[in-house]
């Protein structure tokens, strides 16, 4: 049986979403989601990539069931989850260091983690910022992170920071290498459209060692850990980076338990050790993509791609077209491109 | 795999009565049949796949493989081990266990959101009436594909272009499209 939430209740709930989100457009999806099995007080609709600040896909803490087991073992930067429950999705397992080493700014130990206590103390809400104010809802960023280079944590990256040289490794002293092509935030995609305060367009900037870091006269001073690199399993997560949950829903879906257990940041979400806040597997990407009922289908989506398990039901038509995005299926007026239904897919 | 009832929110802005609605979801007549997908999933499909050694390597190196070893869809245009070859010394730079971060962005640029076949793409197309359909990627931007002939071309927003280079993989999880180049400019480098 298909449960609907229909006609006044749609609009009203649409309406306070979008009451709630006085920004809007990009960076603003994130302070009125309501969480839950429908996607009624999802705030913006368009896209907000904010590094982790923008988007929020729900604000509740806990809640959810289902929820998975990490083994409790303390200490270290390794692997050592199990039992991620039924949906199998994301097996906790190393990156095959056979193919890639870890980095070597991100083997810390847990006395990292003691950083954000002394020098991060004070969080600020990046949706209050923007005059939610919902100080439960979304990611926080560590008092770090400077006003107008929202994405980049000011400090030294947390390998660097222990060896007390400045911040300067011998490597990105200016002269000792050639600058290439990753050393640019534009490749990364990291600019203005998703990292929206950011002044990316200016700064010395250069990979290094999992992350994209900004030197200033005297070394780094800014730094972002990047997918892959210093975000990737078996590397502590950062502890300047903090969060709140998903939404129940989308930890049913995902099938990353509680919020201790996973951390959501550019548009991928993690599954941590609780004990230890090692990363234990990259569990997803996401789009970041929330719609509602009545917005117009935006571009990008011209192509019907609704999971395998669900073609028979929800096939496009001459009534209809279906479109899949973060878990939920969108039904699209073919004509007007408005979007009529929105469908969520716990399985 | 339980599947529970999916929820569903109708916009009264649709006007379209409840029964309508779920009439128009129920009772669609599929155009045609979707191609019968591996058990096996995209991660699985991919490393066993003659000709994407690299790509299967690199998303075992970068960890993102767990990301398609899952129940969330997911389509990858997965270039070819010629594809890489293209970049000369940069695939080199790329593979370097110290770069894992810049594969993890390549990857992600090649990612869509969901199950798409090439029949699906060709029936957008076709939809579309020559002119060409875009698709998100999980990088932020998109990638548009067209079709001359029998060519099926994808180009990425940085102008990358890349052939359809032979016959997708379908998976439970997700459909793997192998391509003949890879989808984000990497300028060829000598100095890995």
């Amino acid at each position: 049986m298909l449960r609907f939430l229909t006609g006044a209740a749609a609009i009203a709930l649409a309406a306070s979403a979008l009451s709630a989100d006085p920004g809007g457009g990009k960076g603003g999806g994130g302070g009125g989601n309501g969480g839950g099995k429908s996607h009624e007080a999802q705030g913006g609709g368009e896209k907000a990539h904010g590094n982790g600040g923008g988007k929020s896909h729900g604000e509740q803490s806990g809640g959810g069931g289902g929820f998975d087991k990490h083994a409790k073992q303390g200490g270290g930067g390794k692997d050592r989850s199990s039992d991620y429950g039924a949906r199998g999705n994301d097996k906790p397992v190393k990156a095959d260091r056979d193919f890639y080493k870890p980095a070597k700014a991100a083997k810390q130990d847990g006395k990292d983690r003691g950083v954000r206590g002394k020098d991060y103390a004070v969080s600020r809400d990046i949706v209050g910022d923007r005059g939610r104010g919902d100080r439960t809802s979304g990611w926080r960023w560590g008092d770090s992170v400077p006003q107008g280079t929202r994405g980049l944590i000011r400090g030294c990256p947390p390998g660097l920071a222990k060896k007390n040289n400045g911040c300067l490794p011998p490597g990105l002293a200016r002269g000792a290498r050639v600058a290439t092509f990753y050393d640019s935030p534009s490749w990364w995609n990291f600019d203005d459209r998703w990292h929206d305060s950011a002044d990316w367009s200016n700064g010395d900037y250069s990979y290094y060692d999992g992350y994209l870091v900004r030197s200033g006269a005297s070394g780094i001073d800014s730094w972002l850990p990047l997918l892959g690199g210093a975000l990737a399993p078996g590397n502590l997560w950062p502890s300047q980076y903090e969060t709140n949950s998903l939404s129940p829903y989308y930890q049913d879906y995902y099938g990353v338990g509680q919020p201790e257990g996973y951390r959501y940041y550019d548009d991928t979400l993690y599954r941590v050790d609780p004990q230890s806040n090692a990363i234990t597997a990259i569990t997803a990407l996401l789009t970041g993509d929330r719609f509602q009922v009545g917005q117009r289908m935006p571009q990008g989506y011209d192509v019907y791609n609704v999971p395998t398990s669900y073609r028979d039901q929800y096939r496009d038509g001459p009534n209809a077209d279906y479109r899949y995005s973060d878990g939920t299926i969108y039904q699209v007026d073919p004509t007007t491109q408005l979007i009529q239904t929105v469908i969520e897919l716990l399985t | 795999m339980i599947r529970r009832p999916p929820a569903i929110i109708v916009g009264a802005l649709a006007l379209l009565p409840l029964a309508a609605c779920n009439k128009a979801a129920d009772s669609a007549t599929p155009a045609a049949t979707a191609a019968q997908a591996s058990a096996a999933t995209l991660a699985s499909a991919i490393g066993g796949a003659p000709g994407l050694t690299t790509v299967a390597a690199a998303l075992k190196g970068t960890g993102l493989a767990t990301v398609f070893d899952g129940t969330a869809p997911y389509t990858l245009l997965a270039p070819d081990d010629d594809a890489f070859g293209k970049l000369g010394g940069s695939a080199a730079m790329l593979k370097a266990p110290e770069n894992g971060a810049a594969m993890a962005a390549v990857l992600k640029a090649h990612v869509l959101p969901g199950y798409v076949t090439v029949a699906d793409i060709n029936a957008a197309l076709k939809a579309a009436q020559g002119k060409p359909v875009r698709m998100k990627t999980m990088a932020g931007d998109e990638v548009t594909f067209t079709r001359i002939g029998e060519v099926l071309t994808a180009t990425a927003a940085d102008g990358s272009s890349a052939k359809v280079s032979g016959s997708a993989l379908t998976a439970s999880n997700g459909v793997a499209i192998p391509i003949d180049t890879v989808l984000k400019k990497v300028p060829k480098t000598s100095t890995p």
